[in-house]
């Protein structure tokens, strides 16, 4: 049984391929037989069954508990509930009640499966990459003085959502010795400004994003401190990328990040609070780039990688590349050149 | 409809409106809810909120949970607190400052600091709790681990009601939500002949809304030549002159939600569709006198129910009547048996399938008052 509500989405879509609308939603996949598909909303129900083409699609209401058992009773032994965390004690218990027997948490189970994309959902993910490079195209085009942070996001999101982008997990900063990423207050973009990029489309579900990291300079030419600062990034980034292939360790690319940006003089600011992972993955499959992952690279994997990191005499720095691991290497799926940005027409 | 959205990071303008919540709203909040503590003989409260139920902690700091922990807690003493504790808070906080003025707690088990907070807070007395039934397994025996040995009692019914009774600073948020909202219907209105899909029609919409300032959307459409049509997830469908297109627009500004729903027809709308629309808003009319503070949910869909029998007209049985909205889409009142308070809103939706050729459907928010319901838009809207 798999179980999804409005935070964890992405569990019923790998399952069914269907967008969840309302509460809840269960897919009950049998040892044998076909999977049968739960939602909460009646209005919902023929635009469910277009989407995912499964064949038995069902509206639960109050009495789910009951409405699942009364499917899962042929099923003997243990019932596997992948999400289980996410149902909370009363919707354990109300469960197990109805089904008469105990389940066990199946999440680590869909998890490791989703781990590694398919051919199919690589494509995906490299549709999505195309989006991110839109975004930030756009947003360098868009940029001008005195315009406003959440224009610029509103920006940068309708270039991809008319892409079919479903959503945009998005980060931007504008402004100096910025901290960290910000959401939009309002701020208006000026001369010498740092506009900050984590431009993160999904397309159908959020394990099928992609994050592109960049840094761009509003109205002035980068001067030398900055260049020389966002080389370190470029470094780390390039470094720990070149190590990558299957079989290697994944924490390996933090470790590496860490140790340059550490020995350009900044080994405390690689630590809580100022940073934590060095890259993710994103959705069902999740992957953490941390000196304490034990996870290794394998084909078919699709992560970010980005040393951002805060710099006290820059500030805030966003520089990040989604790859996909190969056979051999890896894939860079953005069209992006990892470098400094400059908008808005150099002064200097 | 009770479609739930989630705000997985709020991309618009986030502010804290201090115009709309000045520090007096926020004061106003936190002594009806201590008044409300010791009515259920509580010393402390804690309130959890997830980015699908913001309201609890929302109401007592301004704090929507959004983005990166999406999870957040807020312990209250009879004289001390607000304190919030948010999820990843050396990420979050910076963001947070932006729109709370409540005292900001760090720790990275936010959880359970706040329960260590709520139980020096306590003073030996019971500690109310709010929203626990919606912790995840891992954070519920983290509570229970933190509150172990109090004597605990859940006072959420009771809580919501109060936050669905919208107080001055919700109502002129939720008020401008829903200008929002019809100003959405209206960018739809202007491009719905344009060629775009209904997936490009609401990308429009969203960029607009969010070109005006507001915080995040959910706008759900559906579209058909002829027979039932729902507002869904937008499809790639592309509306053809005498199509049909049923519109459901929410907009979230100032943490809280408005909505309009309302049906175009592409190019000209014929005569028996203009009559069933002219029938909804009549019996929009009708039922708003009707509807007051003391009723319960369910006498609320009766009177509505009522209401279309005596108009000849017969919903969609699988479009929710009425809910509660406001900080989230589906609020107090949920239940049948759920009491109306003065100033809760409701999102109330009456939809027609006419002899399976086309669909009618609005929305509109009503605010419940104890001399009967006032449309936000107006009656005519």
């Amino acid at each position: 049984l798999v179980y999804s509500n409005q935070l964890n989405s992405e569990l019923i879509h790998y399952v069914a391929n269907c967008t969840v609308l309302g509460e809840k939603a269960f897919c009950y996949l049998p040892p044998k037989g076909q999977p049968v598909l739960f939602i909460s909303e009646a209005w919902d129900l023929e635009r469910a069954v277009k989407e995912c083409h499964l064949k038995d699609v069902r509206v639960i209401g109050k009495n789910w508990p009951q409405e699942i058992a009364s499917i899962t009773r042929s099923c003997e032994g243990r019932l596997g509930i992948a999400g289980r965390e996410n149902l909370g004690r009363f919707g354990i218990e109300a469960l197990e009640k109805a089904i008469g027997r105990e389940t066990v948490s199946a999440t680590r189970f869909l998890e490791d499966l989703a781990t590694i994309k398919s051919p199919y959902e690589l494509t995906l993910i490299r549709e999505t990459a195309k989006m991110a490079d839109a975004g930030f195209k756009k947003a360098l085009e868009v940029a001008k003085e005195g315009l406003p942070d959440y224009v610029l996001g509103a920006e940068i999101d309708y270039v991809m959502r008319e892409m079919g982008a479903t959503d945009n997990f998005q980060m931007l900063a504008v402004g100096r010795d910025i901290t960290g990423m910000l959401l939009p207050w309002g701020k208006k973009i000026e001369p010498g400004d740092l506009l900050l990029f984590e431009i993160t489309p999904a397309n159908g579900s959020v394990t099928y994003t992609v994050q592109l990291c960049r840094t761009a300079i509003f109205g002035e030419k980068p001067d030398r401190l900055l260049q020389e600062k966002f080389g370190v990034l470029i470094e780390a980034l390039e470094e720990s990328l070149a190590v990558i292939r299957p079989g290697v360790r994944i924490s390996e690319v933090a470790r590496i990040q860490n140790e340059i940006i550490g020995r350009a003089g900044y080994p405390e600011y690689c630590r809580p609070p100022y940073m934590r992972g060095r890259g993710h993955g994103f959705g069902l499959g999740r992957i953490d780039v941390e000196e304490d992952s034990t996870l290794e690279f394998a084909e078919g994997m699709s992560l970010v990688v980005h040393p951002n990191q805060f710099i006290p005499e820059t500030g805030y720095l966003a520089l990040g590349e989604h790859i996909i691991v190969t056979a051999k290497g890896i894939e860079r799926l953005t069209r992006t050149e990892s470098k400094i940005y400059e908008c808005g027409g150099g002064r200097r | 409809m009770s479609f739930v959205k989630l705000p997985v990071l709020r991309h618009g303008l986030m502010l804290r409106h201090e115009d709309i919540f000045p520090d007096v709203v926020m004061a106003e909040r936190i002594k009806r809810v201590r008044k409300l503590m010791e009515e259920k003989g509580v010393g402390s409260l804690i309130a959890y909120s997830n980015a699908i139920q913001n309201g609890p902690v929302c109401y007592l700091t301004n704090y929507p949970c959004f983005g990166l922990g999406r999870r957040a807690a807020v312990a209250l003493g009879s004289e001390e607190g607000p304190f919030l504790f948010t999820a990843e808070p050396s990420r979050n906080l910076p963001r947070v400052r932006l729109f709370t003025t409540c005292d900001l707690e760090k720790g990275r088990q936010f959880l359970s600091a706040a329960c260590d907070r709520v139980k020096k807070l306590s003073k030996h007395n019971p500690v109310g709790l709010v929203g626990f039934s919606n912790l995840p397994l891992g954070l519920a025996k983290e509570a229970e681990k933190g509150l172990e040995g109090l004597e605990v009692i859940d006072i959420s019914r009771d809580f919501h009601a109060i936050l669905a009774a919208k107080d001055e600073g919700s109502l002129k948020a939720t008020k401008r939500a829903r200008e929002f909202a019809e100003e959405g219907i209206r960018f739809l209105k202007e491009e719905v002949a344009s060629g775009k899909d209904l997936w490009q029609l609401a990308a429009y919409v969203d960029y607009r809304l969010r070109l005006l300032g507001v915080e995040d959307t959910n706008i759900l459409l559906g579209c058909a030549a002829k027979g039932r049509v729902r507002p869904g997830y937008p499809a790639r469908i592309r509306p053809n002159a005498g199509d049909t297109v049923v519109a459901y627009i929410a907009v979230q500004y100032a943490r809280h939600w408005g909505v309009v729903g309302y049906t175009l027809s592409v190019g000209t709308t014929n005569e028996e569709q203009k009559a069933t629309l002219a029938g909804l808003g009549e019996v929009k009319k009708r039922v708003a006198a009707e509807i007051m503070t003391g009723k319960t949910l369910g006498q609320v869909e009766a009177i509505i129910l009522e209401a279309g029998r005596q108009a000849g007209l017969r919903y969609a049985t699988d479009l929710p009547l009425a809910t509660g909205v406001g900080f989230d889409l589906l609020e107090y009142p949920a239940s049948a048996e759920d009491e109306v308070k003065s100033g809760t809103v409701f999102q109330v939706t009456l939809g027609i399938d006419v002899r399976e050729t086309f669909t009618a459907m609005i929305v509109d928010m009503l605010q419940v008052t104890p001399s009967g319901g006032v449309w936000l838009g107006g009656s005519a809207s």
